[in-house]
């Protein structure tokens, strides 16, 4: 697009101008206004009228009649006509007069009347519109002469008095008023002038009889008007008469005889160029992208066929690929979206357009594609015509005509310079002379360069590559290796992905070629290598590949595949320092230069050397040797002999080398620290046979034991690292997988090809070391649990041993209760590792103990020798009553080694139950037969929420029951009740019962130990703490209580809390009295009293029922009022009957007021009679005793 | 004319290539073929550009070169069926049973 003159490439923009008054600014205001008014208007800003006259009268315009118009034209187009327009010939001509010459004095008047005659004979003929602008600037008073003077100036110029306007550039509103009234008139007028002028020429063109002398003139006139029409923005208009010219142009191919054919071609191809890009640019701009690509099409088929003579073909070529740069420059530069196409609308177009065809890269690509038809074309041009010397020569004198598309030869004769036509010959030796002079590859290598690029933009990897491809071959061509190699890489990294050979046989042999020639030996083999092993042709070859443009590489077929691979053996297996590949160039491998090759899963050479290591067994013993197969396979065309091959394992030292048995041991392998196994039969890779060898191996070392890779040893100075692979998970060949070739298994065994592993297990050897767990029976809740660890060697040394303690969950889960976490308290972990303690029950130093947690601890064991023994004891706390699986691992080394240190490791476990040692119970008592009436007890209240009742200032008893709940024997040391609460004593007196224990009580397995309190509440409360229970107990060690191994015995404290209890007023208490023993036949007092401690009148229903045994004498039922804070007695004289327990009479007392019922126990309403009086020596308490006594049961 | 036919499959890896020009161009064939591959992807992948050719496999006009026209047709197990052709002005009803009938003879 570049080469089109500026006047073609940007859209035409009215041009008008603006005469006199040049020495004020006015002229710079009104060309900066008109030009940022949209759409913008240029200005030819002339300082005075002479000016304006000499530029109109330079070129006068030839008047257009009928002789001149059948008169054969010169040519189709001016070159200079566009410009002309766009510069030099304004629509509008505004002459500035200054407001002191129209209203001054009559000189100046004169002069501005000569002025506006002259100018308009001078715009006259060329239908140019005048506009007068007459300007106020000196701001003076002219109103008596205005009128006057402004009708005659009107009438002087024959204009509407609407053209005649006043600019006041005095202040910046009336500046801008006039400078829009300005750009509105010069719109119009332009618009008026540019029309009638297209009017102007259309009407020539409808006029005109199509003969072929004015074939070139209705183009030219259909030019114009398009042209014109463009002026007014009539993209419709102009779209049309550009269309009509192009295709006139068209039909003048067959016809036109005005030139020499080949200039004649030219001359018609280089303006079917311009109107083609006129129209595209028309079309774009108005946003119809695919009525341009179809157009574009269309502008391709009618101008791809006509080559042209032979000998100008490339000017064809050329011409076809600008043709494709343009449009790709004009698609580029376009503010269509691509991708709002749909191909909906493409699929019903009479030519389907694809997908591509919108993309600006698919015309790069086919424009360097003509441009390199154009170099081969123009190479054979040149080789066909005369020396350099004459082309130039020729060249020199030969200049572009004054109509587009045709040359002249210019002479000199004297000072004067003619033009004469060219004959087709001159024209020829000068487009080849010119074509010379310009480097096409590097045109090229810049359009495919934009087009893998736009290519890259849209995703298309596949054909980015190709352009890739082609751009490697161009540098390739010029000598530019290390760009070509790089753009050849990453193309064939494409090809080998999706598998497509023979193209990267192509790309590979011109990467094998670049690298020869960079003297690269490593590329080249690699190179060569892969080509060799490429599955090309290894069918039947069905098609004889007979590419004429095939590369370096030649064709892809088995026998040069073989070429290659002989070319390539030849180097690597030449004897020291004389392998060379060509005479000129530095590829050798040598001692100095010598070549490795690494060749990974994923490297393109696996295609080369495949190696596939199965062990035969998945856990071997150390020191027990198992099998090992070694498989290779290789896919070049011809067998390959391998001097020796080295399989290397993760633990060096059982690396071991195969040698070829038939050929000398090499010097340079020979260092004595391997193991060489001989091969008897030559190590002779077949293509795509596996080469099978299994040896034995063993291990000392324990852990993995895997095969890293397989090195083969080629030449002198060659090996190929190859990376050792499983049979089991061993990838295809990519290449070869579609491949029509018979596929054996690397190992014999098919079993171990499907399962077969690189790496094997060694395990460790057996420990011989015992560790002992002496753990007896249960552990306690709360004690210090001591558990003997003991570490005995049977046959080994321990160094650096180490014992991992672990106490694990039996259930799962951890040993730690996530609702305790925000306690405190160190129990929050059930069961607890509190420590350990060393053979002399010490505790072990910090440098023993290395770690030790709640749930885990890691202890240091000292050298022991063998035979030796060491121990420990854990001592591990229980929280709760759970079992515990408690894992000691023992890991230690049987060697003083620190370097190697291969552990052995011995585990035990155990699962050890925690017991609670002790159930703590209690139980709330009444006095004997004195019962007080609690209210809380009448109220209907379910039993879970109902809190113990204690009455107020009455005495209740607590019994607390320890009862053992394990296997073992039990001392109690104590139980008491603490209360945490200081001022517990004013509320509630807790006492004992009876004495403390004097010293430890035996509480046997089974065994209850209880425990009396009396309990006297002080305050009336809804919610009363007693406090704790605290037992103090420890495990029974036996007789000898002071001595041995409970020395230590720490005594446990078990807890139990109390539950609250409501302490209550009770409004009456009944209480019964007699004697505690009666004697047959002798009468005691039976007393119910009835306590009132309200303050309120109390009526009592009491009822006595007769008993058997008994006489009684009373009233049996009555109702009595007992008054506030005061006591009723019932007193009967009861005479016993009979002997033994008795029941007394059945007394029943209803509180009317609380509709309460009180009756007394059976227990309670019991008396033992004598048959006769006994004769008793006791004590004074000992009616206490016996009441504690019945208490307790 | 048809100027090569082609089998490609799943994985955009060439099965079968025949061309039956009688100039040396195969491998300008193979390059053909293999570019005609990113069509069928953004056909593949833009079923709204697709257009008609959404629910049909033969995927019509790929894209022109300088020379040929590439004509796909993609079966339901990805395998793709290229043709090239030197005929600029061929129809696509023919292509359509030109590529039918391979793929029924494959």
């Amino acid at each position: 697009m570049e080469e089109y003159p500026e006047e073609w490439r940007t859209p035409p923009v009215c041009l008008i101008s603006v005469v006199g008054l040049a020495e004020h600014e006015h002229h710079r205001l009104i060309s900066t206004h008109l030009l940022s008014e949209q759409p913008p208007t240029n200005t030819l800003a002339l300082p005075d009228l002479s000016k304006l006259l000499h530029l109109l009268s330079k070129k006068p315009k030839q008047p257009l009649d009928a002789t001149s118009s059948s008169s054969p034209a010169a040519g189709i187009l001016k070159r200079d006509w566009l410009i002309k327009h766009r510069t030099r010939v304004p629509s509008v001509v505004a002459a500035l007069f200054s407001s002191d010459q129209v209203y001054g004095d009559p000189a100046q008047w004169l002069q501005v009347c000569s002025d506006l005659d002259l100018l308009k004979a001078a715009i006259k003929p060329r239908n140019i519109k005048l506009v007068v602008i007459v300007v106020n600037d000196t701001l003076s008073d002219h109103n008596d002469v205005y009128e006057e003077r402004f009708i005659a100036l009107r009438k002087r110029a024959e204009l509407d008095s609407k053209y005649i306007l006043t600019f006041n550039p005095n202040t910046a509103s009336d500046l801008q008023i006039s400078l829009n009234r300005l750009a509105s008139i010069f719109g119009e007028l332009s618009l008026a002038y540019y029309r009638d002028e297209g009017r102007r020429i259309k009407t020539r063109v409808e006029k005109k009889t199509l003969n072929v002398n004015s074939i070139d003139l209705n183009i030219r006139y259909c030019f114009k008007v398009a042209v014109y029409a463009e002026f007014r923005r009539d993209w419709v208009e102009a779209l049309r008469f550009y269309e009509d010219a192009y295709h006139m142009l068209r039909e003048m191919i067959g016809t036109s005889t005005r030139l020499p054919p080949i200039q004649r071609l030219v001359e018609i191809k280089t303006i079917a160029e311009l109107l083609h890009f006129k129209i595209s640019t028309v079309l774009l701009h108005g946003g119809k992208l695919k009525e341009a690509i179809t157009w574009f099409h269309q502008h391709n088929a009618s101008y791809k066929k006509l080559v042209g003579a032979p000998e100008v073909v490339f000017l064809h070529w050329e011409w076809l690929s600008r043709q494709f740069l343009v449009f790709a420059e004009l698609l580029d530069t376009s503010s269509v979206p691509a991708q709002s196409i749909s191909s909906l609308v493409l699929a019903t177009a009479d030519r389907p357009l694809t997908e591509s065809e919108f993309h600006p890269s698919y015309y790069y690509q086919l424009a360097a594609h003509y441009l390199k038809e154009k170099r081969s074309s123009l190479e054979i041009a040149l080789s066909m015509s005369e020396s350099a010397s004459e082309l130039d020569s020729s060249a020199d004198s030969v200049a572009p005509s004054v109509y587009i598309g045709q040359f002249d030869r210019l002479l000199e004769q004297g000072d004067t310079v003619s033009k004469q036509p060219l004959t087709d010959e001159d024209y020829t030796r000068y487009v080849i002379a010119e074509g010379k002079r310009f480097q096409d590859t590097y045109e090229i290598l810049g359009l495919l360069k934009k087009s893998c690029e736009s290519y890259g933009n849209h995703k298309a990897r596949r054909m980015g590559s190709f352009c890739g491809f082609q751009m490697a071959v161009e540098y390739f061509a010029l000598d530019d290796f290390n760009n070509a190699k790089q753009l050849f890489d990453g193309v064939a990294n494409q090809y080998r992905q999706e598998g497509w050979v023979t193209l990267l046989w192509e790309v590979l042999g011109y990467l094998r070629e670049c690298s020869r020639k960079q003297g690269i030996v490593r590329d080249f083999v690699e190179y060569s290598l892969e080509m060799a092993a490429l599955p090309v042709s290894s069918g039947t070859d069905v098609q004889p590949f007979s590419f004429k443009e095939c590369g370096p590489a030649g064709p892809p077929t088995l026998s040069q595949r073989e070429i290659i691979h002989k070319e390539v053996f030849e180097l690597v297996s030449r004897e020291v320092g004389l392998a060379s590949v060509e005479d000129n160039n530095c590829i050798k491998i040598s001692r100095d230069n010598p070549l490795h090759l690494e060749v990974d899963l994923v490297s393109p050479l696996r295609l080369v050397i495949l190696a596939s290591v199965a062990f035969h067994e998945q856990i071997i013993k150390p020191g027990v040797s198992t099998l090992i197969t070694v498989s290779l396979l290789s896919q070049l065309p011809l067998t390959v002999e391998i001097n020796q091959l080295e399989i290397q394992f993760n633990q060096s030292e059982c690396n071991f080398v195969i040698i070829n048995a038939q050929r000398p041991l090499l010097a340079a392998t020979n260092d004595g620290l391997q193991v060489h196994r001989a091969e008897s039969t030559p190590l002779i890779l077949i293509t795509n046979r596996w080469l099978r060898l299994t040896y034995e191996i063993k291990s000392e070392q324990s852990g993995k034991l895997e095969c890293i890779s397989v090195v083969a040893k080629m030449g002198p100075h060659f090996t190929i690292c190859c990376r050792a692979e499983s049979p089991a998970s061993m990838e295809d060949l990519p290449l070869w997988k579609f491949e029509d070739r018979v596929e054996t298994f690397p190992t014999k065994d098919p079993a171990l090809a499907f399962s077969g592993q690189k790496a094997t297990h060694v395990e460790e050897p057996d420990p011989q070391v015992d560790v002992d767990l002496g753990v007896s029976g249960p552990a306690l809740v709360g004690e210090s649990f001591m558990i003997p660890v003991t570490v005995a060697s049977r046959g080994h040394d321990i160094y650096s041993g180490e014992l991992k303690i672990n106490l694990v969950d039996v259930k799962g889960g951890g040993l730690f209760s996530p609702r305790e976490t925000e306690a405190s308290s160190m129990e929050s972990h059930h069961v607890e590792l509190l420590g350990i303690v060393g053979p002399e029950e010490e505790e072990l130093g910090p440098g023993e103990i290395e770690k030790i947690q709640q749930s885990f601890g890691l202890v240091s064991i000292p050298f022991l020798k063998s035979g030796e023994s060491w121990s420990c004891k854990l001592e591990i706390k229980w929280h709760r009553p759970k079992p515990v699986m408690l894992f000691v691992s023992l890991g230690y080394s049987p060697l003083n080694n620190e370097s190697t240190a291969q552990k052995v490791h011995v585990h035990k476990s155990l699962q050890i139950e925690g017991m609670a040692a002790i159930a703590v119970g209690h139980r709330f008592m009444l006095p004997f037969r004195r019962d007080p009436l609690l209210l809380s007890r009448i109220k209907p209240v379910s039993d879970s929420e109902q809190l113990a009742s204690l009455p107020l200032n009455e005495t209740s008893l607590l019994i607390v029951s320890a009862k053992n709940c394990t296997e073992v024997s039990l001392q109690l040391q104590s139980v008491a009740i603490d209360n945490e609460d200081g001022d517990s004593e004013r509320v509630c007196s807790v006492q004992h019962g009876g004495e403390n224990l004097s010293g430890p009580s035996l509480l046997m397995p089974g065994e209850e130990f209880k425990k009396v309190f009396t309990i006297v509440p002080k305050v009336e409360s809804s919610k009363l703490g007693l406090g704790t229970v605290c037992l103090r107990w420890r495990r029974d060690c036996g007789i000898d209580d002071h001595s041995g191994s409970c020395k230590t015995e720490a005594w446990v404290v078990t807890k139990h809390k109390l539950p609250d209890v409501e302490v209550e007023l009770s409004p009456l208490v009944v209480s019964l009295e007699c004697p505690p023993y009666a004697v047959l036949g002798e009468p005691f007092t039976y007393m119910i009293k009835i306590w009132n401690q309200t303050k309120l009148l109390q009526e009592v229903k009491f009822c006595v029922a007769d008993a058997q045994s008994f006489v009684l004498s009373g009233v049996h039922n009555d109702t009595v009022f007992v008054l506030p804070k005061s006591k009723h007695i019932l007193c009967y004289k009861v005479v016993p009957l009979g002997s033994g327990l008795l029941q007394l009479p059945k007394v029943t007392v209803t509180s009317v007021r609380y509709s309460a019922e009180f009756q007394a126990s059976n227990t309670a309403s019991t008396v033992f009679v004598f048959p006769s009086k006994p004769d008793f020596k006791v004590a004074a308490d000992v009616g206490k005793r016996e009441m504690e006594s019945i208490a307790s049961e | 004319m048809i100027a090569c036919v082609a089998v490609v499959g799943h994985q955009n890896n060439p099965l079968y290539i025949q061309s039956f020009t009688e100039a040396d161009d195969a491998l300008k064939l193979h390059h053909i073929v293999h570019c005609s591959l990113d069509v069928v992807d953004e056909r593949v992948n833009n079923p709204k550009k697709s257009g008609p050719t959404l629910n049909e496999t033969f995927l019509g006009l790929l894209y022109p070169t300088e020379n040929y026209k590439v004509y796909g047709y993609l079966t339901n197990t990805k395998v793709k069926f290229i043709l090239v052709t030197t005929d600029l002005d061929v129809r696509d009803a023919d292509v359509r049973n030109v590529s039918v009938t391979i793929s029924f003879k494959c």
